[in-house]
Parts: C-alpha cells; structure tokens; sequence
C-alpha cells in the first residue's frame, strides 16, 4: 500500500499499513449519522508514518474540551476566536501605522 | 471574517443540498484549527443550482481573486457549466464543490454524512472518518497538520473516556 503526495514539483511516495479499524466510539449530541457509522468500504485506514509523526504534537487535552461541547458550542467557540483573531490583526495593523 | 451563520442560514432557508466538508466541518467534529471559508459539496442538479443562485444572490458572489470587471453573471447556467467555484461574497468566502479528490460527488458522499444541528438549522456535514479519508486523499502538505488532529480526535472518540 503506497500513499502519494504531491507538493507540486515532486512526488514522494510513503509506505503505509493498512490496518482495520472499527470506530464505534460515540457521536456527539446534536449529531445523528446518516447512515451505519463504518461502511464497509470505509473500514480501512492507513497508518501514515508522516500523520502519525505530526499526531506527536498535538495538543490532546484541548480536543478533550472541545469534545465536551455540543457542536453548536464549539462552532461558537470557533467564531469567538474568529473575531478575536480579526480584532488583534486590526490592533496589529493599528499600531504599525502609528510608528 | 466569513459569516458562516448567515451563508448556512440563506442555503437552507432555499432547502439548498449541500454538505458541509472542509476546516469547518473540522471544526464541528471538535477540531481546534481555524478556517477562513466555508467548504460545501452541493448536489449538482438543476432544482439545487437554482436554489444556490437564489440563495447567494443577494451576497454578490464572485470568483475569489478574478481581477473586476470579469463577465461573471450569477446565475443557473454559470453553475452548469462549471463544477468547482471558489467565491468571495458579501459574507465572505464561500467554496462549492461538485466533486471532492478521494469522496467524490454530493451523492456519492451522502451515506458518510451526519445530520446535525448548527445556528438552529439542519445540515449534513461529512463525517470525520471520511473527512480524514478526503484531506489524506488530497495530499497537500499544508494538511498534515490538520489531518493529525483530526485522528487525534477519532483516536479520542473510540477510546473510552
């Protein structure tokens, strides 16, 4: 199993283990899947050296919060940091202009 | 900042299919990564581009980057014609796919969709195995980061807590 990435000028090529995995793990409130949650088709996954690398640094305890959230709360939570964001870049800009 | 309320408010007000895809049905899922736009899967048939044209009419939408002065009309043959759009509009950026690499078509990613309910109103949004499957399938270093979070977060949901 090969997995392929382009970053535009090349491509590189790196191995894979396909794996089976059964997510039976909950949804969330406010989310009804649509259809059985593991199609068939759907049930292999890759383990990607390069993801699993990266998956060292994330920060887990604040995906635990957010899991602890409805979905309309984090969505609220993600404009909140939007606009705090957009506030803070005006302030940036602000006060570049005024030296 | 894109009103993502108010753009999922105007497409289902029009009863527009669509699913949600992209950093924000990441952000549903309980990602911590922010996006600048809003990324649908629209069902391309002819009742559903008129419900797109109705829906974003009033938001002026057009091509993200095009210099002014482009023939662009809003309209149903503009969206026959062409598959994916990426646009800015008057409540920001808005990006609809007919097709998306690793998923496929609106139908075709249907039964890897959940319902829910954001801003009071009903959406199907991509679940996340196969929202993993698509970001992976698309390959863009940009995604790695992205892509690991989002199987720390599954990794979380199958593990009992």
């Amino acid at each position: 199993m090969v997995n392929r990435f382009s970053t535009g000028r090349e491509q590189w090529h790196i191995p894979a283990i396909a794996v089976d995995w059964d997510c039976t793990g909950s949804y969330d409130r406010g989310m009804e899947p649509t259809a059985p949650l593991n199609p068939k088709d759907d049930k292999i996954e890759y383990l990607d050296p390069v993801i699993e690398a990266y998956k060292k640094d994330i920060d887990r305890t604040m995906l635990r919060e957010n899991l602890k959230k409805t979905v309309q709360e984090r969505v609220d939570a993600f404009i909140d940091f939007m606009k705090a964001r957009e506030e803070c870049e005006r302030a940036g800009e602000a006060a570049r202009e005024r030296r | 900042m894109t009103n993502f309320r108010e753009l999922i408010e105007r497409l289902t007000a029009e009863k527009t299919e669509f699913i949600i895809v992209g950093g924000f049905a990441g952000t549903i899922h309980g990602a911590s990564r922010s996006t600048q736009d809003l990324d649908i899967v629209y069902r391309h048939s002819p009742e559903n581009l008129q419900r797109i044209v109705r829906a974003l009419e009033p938001c002026t939408p057009y091509p993200r980057g095009a210099p002014p002065g482009l023939p662009f009309k809003w309209e149903r043959q503009t969206l026959e014609f062409g598959a994916n759009f990426t646009l800015a509009t008057k409540l920001g950026f808005i990006d609809l796919l007919e097709d998306i690499t690793g998923g496929g078509t609106y139908l075709q990613l249907l039964p890897f969709t959940i319902q829910l309910t954001v801003f009071g109103r009903d959406c199907l949004c991509l679940d996340l195995p196969k929202l993993i499957q698509v970001k992976h399938a698309a390959g863009r270093p940009k995604d790695f980061d992205a892509i690991a979070e989002l199987v720390a977060l599954r990794d979380e949901r199958s593990e009992p807590r």
